[in-house]
């Protein structure tokens, strides 16, 4: 701003030369104001601390409130204090928050700001940008604050209907056609005895407590497990429909893995996308491998990965199903998200077909629709679906019907 | 929105921007430009009232008939509805800053001339900072327009000049009217001259800071109009208007503190009567800093001061609402409410402080050097002796070696300070003393401080310069010294090293075999367990010291015999001691002083014949 130490120079000059003893009081008082007012500036922001609470995962179009907490940590009053972050657009319009307020000794405001999550993604809020000053101005300072808290904005998530599968259903648990051997290793509960139990299934607390025989149940030694996997390589997206294709993709995943999950099935997600968070589960040595797990806490772990999911110049999609495929279990279902079909596509899912997966392949692009492709999936022996607007997900009955299968699945 | 307010309290009214004035603005279709003030006529919602072209005189030619038409008032800024600390309070604070340092100046004209009759000019003086600032403040633009200053500053002027006669009468006045006709120029005399020039000094003075305050504030065209208006678009084609709000203050800023510097000098002069100054002793005692110390009070000065700070902290307040209006940043209220309290306070603290620091000193600034110096070289002087006899201790052992006498340290006496001596008066001399090195400790470290601060704030600038290039060499003096004091302190530490591995090689001692470093250990505060097995451990170490280490597997027992054989002396003591040892270290029963004390003893015996052993070795 302005600086007086030349006029404080000449006053002790004109102060030593007239031997004046009231001047050096307008020194001390002239400079004093000068020094403690840039000592009170920098050491009450120094002390100011911000702190910022708001739901940090949030499905798309939820809108909520960020509550910030401003605390002077210090004795000495801040007269003004400049609040100011910077919001991604996506998020908020327009794009800022700014406040200004005074604080006292020892005291706390708290102020909040709406936010809305409108578009998918992976967001940092913050730091914070502190201004303050004193109050002749003589200086302003500056600082951040508070650090940089993310935000995660879930997809889309497009609720599924009936899609008219045929039975055996590639997606989920097998019908009762096939037994299933319990694993004395997973237990899951107890039910009242029935004639035919076997004795050493009785669990015998359990029915001392409610006087009545209880039989230990156990979960099925085989459990069927899908696995979503999404391409997101840059390369093989049409440029001109890039963004709308690979974030119908997206849509397409999360909805899929919000149906199985909710269909209490195993779900896992595999992509050659990038992730925001780098090195955030490189299970498969991917930027995004979650092995299919069950539960909400994993769902919301899929969709997660989802939100922060990018279209990348990684590794091509085949090359993806190649690696993915040893760390699937058998007969696990394997849904393919890819932009176009090609004939080495269609052959590596042959060859999972074979393997014993179940395979699905959706294809996001407006050619999808064509019966070429319905035909050649069924020849091949799965099931093919195009889906190029979010109804297409909605309303099936509108996409030409999936054809079953002309072979029986060898069980 | 945001929410503003203390636990349990009400939040506080919005902060809303102003609002008929802004709004006019914003709807105001006039192109924004910042001076002069357009001439186009304004559209109906346009604050400022339409010019009208002079009227004009038939039969003058240009220059005359500029002359002699009525003056053409600029064009009007629209006052927004001020509030009261602006309406109010900016006006006092300026008016009476300006008054407070025309004060000083009459002082020293009365020194002068103190037969100037000054009575009204003050009060004059106040009337004309008033109407300057109320005229300054309705301008668009500071344009200098001479025939609107001549308007308005001529009754102002006559007024000074007829005030006079209030003291001296009617027909004072009257007589002197005559005068005048006969002689027009004698209506000039040199007192009137001098006030005229301090009314329009008072005048300026006031226009000009009376613009950097409007300047200040929100200028028209800044802020963007309705986006639904046609207006908005026309203001985004226009490219918006960017003003300088930080400037204005500044200049503020500067001009008061230069105003401090001369009313200083000014009340200086009238202090010490400017006419004694006229001698050469007089002025040679002046530039000496040989004058004797006055002791007087200036309050006006002060005053001056204090007005102009509240004045610059009202300034940064308005400068900091327009930067935030321009913004569209949300204000809490209690911004503006807290502001004076807090300026207010703190300048009573500061006031408060400086009134205890020390204004006046008995030792010049040559008589505290001096001391310093001395009492500098004189610690310098006890520590280099201490050093040598350090020295001395250190290598006597080494001339007893040879046989030889150590060097005496040579008895050179240190200088004593050279102690200031305080003139006689009624305190202590120490304290008279304490009190002049306060003093001039104080006055070093505002000028040495002051100097930093402006050489490192103007390095850049000065980079190029003596100034940048004499501090550039000093910076690089002092890193010097401060790499050669690490290189001094690097050697003797090496140095040090070096002596003592010196001597152990020449003692004959082997890396190592002077054992590790004692600790100091109380054997008292051992328990019988603890004592037996320092006991057994300390025989372990001794034997050690003469080559018989305990090896990594030995059991205590194969330790013994593999001594035995080598000191065959010590095997009556030796077993019962490590049995003691076994005992202590494995077993679970308590251990008592009655198998603490024979270990003892065992243990003594043991360490005489280790230690015969050791200085048979050595010898």
């Amino acid at each position: 701003m302005f600086n007086p130490l030349p006029f404080i120079l000449i006053i002790i000059l004109i102060a030593s030369l007239f031997k004046v003893s009231f001047f050096y009081y307008l020194l001390y008082l002239l400079f004093g104001v000068y020094v403690l007012t840039h000592l009170w500036a920098r050491g009450a922001l120094r002390r100011v601390a911000v702190r910022r609470c708001f739901p940090e995962r949030v499905f798309l179009g939820e809108e909520f409130q960020v509550n910030l907490e401003v605390e002077n940590r210090s004795w000495l009053p801040v007269p003004w204090l400049h609040l100011q972050e910077n919001l991604p657009l996506p998020l908020a319009a327009p794009g800022r928050f700014r406040q200004v307020t005074t604080l006292g000794p020892r005291q706390q405001r708290q102020f909040t700001y709406p936010l809305a999550g409108r578009f998918r993604g992976y967001y940092p809020l913050g730091p914070f940008g502190l201004a303050s000053g004193d109050v002749f101005g003589f200086t302003e300072e500056q600082t951040k604050a508070g650090g940089i808290d993310y935000l995660t904005v879930y997809p889309k998530i497009v609720p599924l209907r009936e899609l008219g599968l045929p039975s055996p259903t590639p997606f989920g648990r097998l019908r009762s056609r096939e037994p299933l051997y319990e694993d004395p290793a997973r237990f899951c509960g107890v039910r009242e005895y029935q004639t035919g139990d076997s004795l050493r299934k009785v669990h015998w607390s359990a029915s001392a407590h409610s006087r009545q025989l209880q039989v230990k149940k156990f979960s099925p030694a085989i459990t069927l497990e899908t696995a979503i996997c999404l391409n997101l390589n840059v390369a093989e997206y049409e440029l001109r429909r890039l963004d709308y294709t690979s974030e119908l993709a997206i849509v397409v995943a999360a909805s899929l893995a919000s149906h199985l999950s909710g269909q209490h099935q195993a779900v896992g997600l595999f992509t050659n996308g990038a992730d925001l968070l780098a090195g955030a589960a490189p299970e498969a040595g991917l930027p995004i491998a979650l092995l299919p797990r069950y539960g909400r806490d994993h769902l919301l772990q899929l969709l997660g990965a989802l939100a922060r999911a990018q279209v990348a110049e990684g590794l091509a999609f085949l090359e993806l199903l190649r690696t993915i495929r040893p760390r699937l279990p058998w007969g696990a279902t394997v849904i393919a998200i890819t932009p176009q079909e090609t004939t080495p596509l269609l052959d590596t899912l042959t060859i999972l077909r074979r393997a014993g997966f179940r395979v699905v392949l959706i294809v996001v692009d407006r050619l999808a629709r064509t019966s070429a492709l319905q035909q050649r999936a069924r020849s091949l022996g799965f099931t093919a679906y195009g889906v190029w607007r979010e109804e297409d997900l909605r309303r099936p009955d509108r996409s030409p019907r999936p054809v079953r299968s002309g072979r029986q699945i060898d069980e | 929105m945001s929410k503003d307010q203390r636990p349990g309290e009400e939040p506080g009214p919005a902060t809303a921007s102003p609002a008929p004035f802004s709004r006019q603005w914003r709807e105001g279709l006039e192109a924004p430009t910042p001076s002069p003030a357009p001439e186009t006529a304004a559209s109906p919602a346009a604050p400022e009232a339409p010019r009208r072209a002079p009227p004009r005189l038939a039969g003058c030619s240009g220059l005359l008939r500029d002359l002699l038409s009525p003056p053409q008032f600029a064009a009007e800024r629209e006052v927004a509805p001020l509030g009261r600390a602006e309406g109010f309070l900016q006006p006092a604070l300026l008016i009476a800053t300006i008054l407070f340092f025309l004060t000083g100046l009459i002082n020293l004209g009365l020194a002068l001339q103190p037969d100037w009759d000054t009575s009204l000019l003050l009060p004059l003086a106040a009337m004309t900072a008033l109407i300057a600032y109320l005229y300054s403040r309705r301008l668009s633009s500071g344009t200098i327009l001479p025939k609107e200053w001549l308007v308005l500053l001529l009754p102002l002027v006559l007024l000074a000049r007829l005030t006079t006669y209030v003291n001296l009468g009617f027909p004072r006045l009257a007589a002197d009217v005559g005068r005048w006709w006969q002689a027009p120029l004698s209506f000039f005399d040199g007192d009137f001259v001098i006030s005229s020039l301090l009314l329009v000094l008072v005048w300026a003075v006031t226009f000009v800071s009376t613009q950097d305050l409007n300047r200040l504030r929100l200028q028209r065209g800044e802020l963007p109009p309705p986006t639904d208006s046609p207006a908005y678009y026309m203001w985004l084609t226009g490219g918006g208007r960017q003003v300088d709000h930080t400037t204005p203050l500044r200049h503020l800023a500067g001009r008061f503190l230069l105003g401090g510097a001369i009313l200083l000098f000014c009340s200086a002069l009238a202090a010490i009567g400017v006419r004694q100054l006229l001698s050469a002793p007089a002025l040679l005692e002046l530039v000496t800093f040989r004058r004797p110390t006055l002791t007087a009070v200036y309050l006006n000065v002060l005053l001056y001061f204090l007005c102009g700070l509240l004045l610059l902290s009202h300034g940064q307040l308005t400068r900091l609402r327009t930067l935030w209006q321009v913004e569209e940043t949300a204000v809490s209220p209690l911004v503006g409410r807290r502001w004076a309290p807090l300026v207010g306070g703190f300048l009573l603290l500061v006031l408060f402080l400086a009134l205890l620091l020390p204004t006046a000193y008995s030792l010049t600034l040559a008589d505290v050097v001096l001391t310093l110096v001395s009492i500098v070289m004189f610690i310098a002087s006890l520590f280099l002796q201490l050093l040598f006899m350090l020295f001395a201790l250190l290598l006597s052992p080494l001339f007893a070696l040879f046989q030889q006498t150590p060097p005496t340290p040579p008895a050179i006496a240190p200088p004593r300070p050279v102690l200031p001596i305080a003139p006689p008066g009624a305190m202590p001399a120490w304290l008279e003393v304490g009190k002049s090195l306060l003093f001039w400790g104080f006055i070093l470290g505002i000028v040495g401080y002051s100097v930093y601060a402006l050489l490192t704030h103007r390095q850049g600038r000065l980079g190029q310069g003596a100034a940048g290039s004499l501090f550039a060499r000093l910076r690089a003096w002092g890193q010097a010294l401060l790499s050669l004091w690490r290189y001094l302190s690097g050697a003797t530490r090496r140095a040090v090293r070096a002596a003592s591995s010196a001597v152990v090689a020449r003692l004959g001692l082997r890396p190592g075999a002077m054992g590790p470093r004692p600790r100091w250990l109380s054997l008292r505060r051992l328990g019988p367990r603890e004592l037996i097995v320092y006991f057994y451990l300390s025989i372990l170490e001794r034997a050690g010291r003469l080559g018989y280490r305990r090896g990594p597997g030995q059991t205590p027992q194969e330790y013994s015999q593999t001594l035995q054989a080598r000191l065959p002396e010590v095997q009556d003591d030796l077993w019962p001691l490590t049995a003691a040892f076994q005992e202590a270290r494995y077993s679970r029963h308590d251990i008592g002083p009655q198998q603490a004390s024979p270990a003892r003893q065992h243990w003594q015996r043991l360490k005489t014949a280790l230690q015969r052993r050791w200085r048979a070795a050595r010898s």
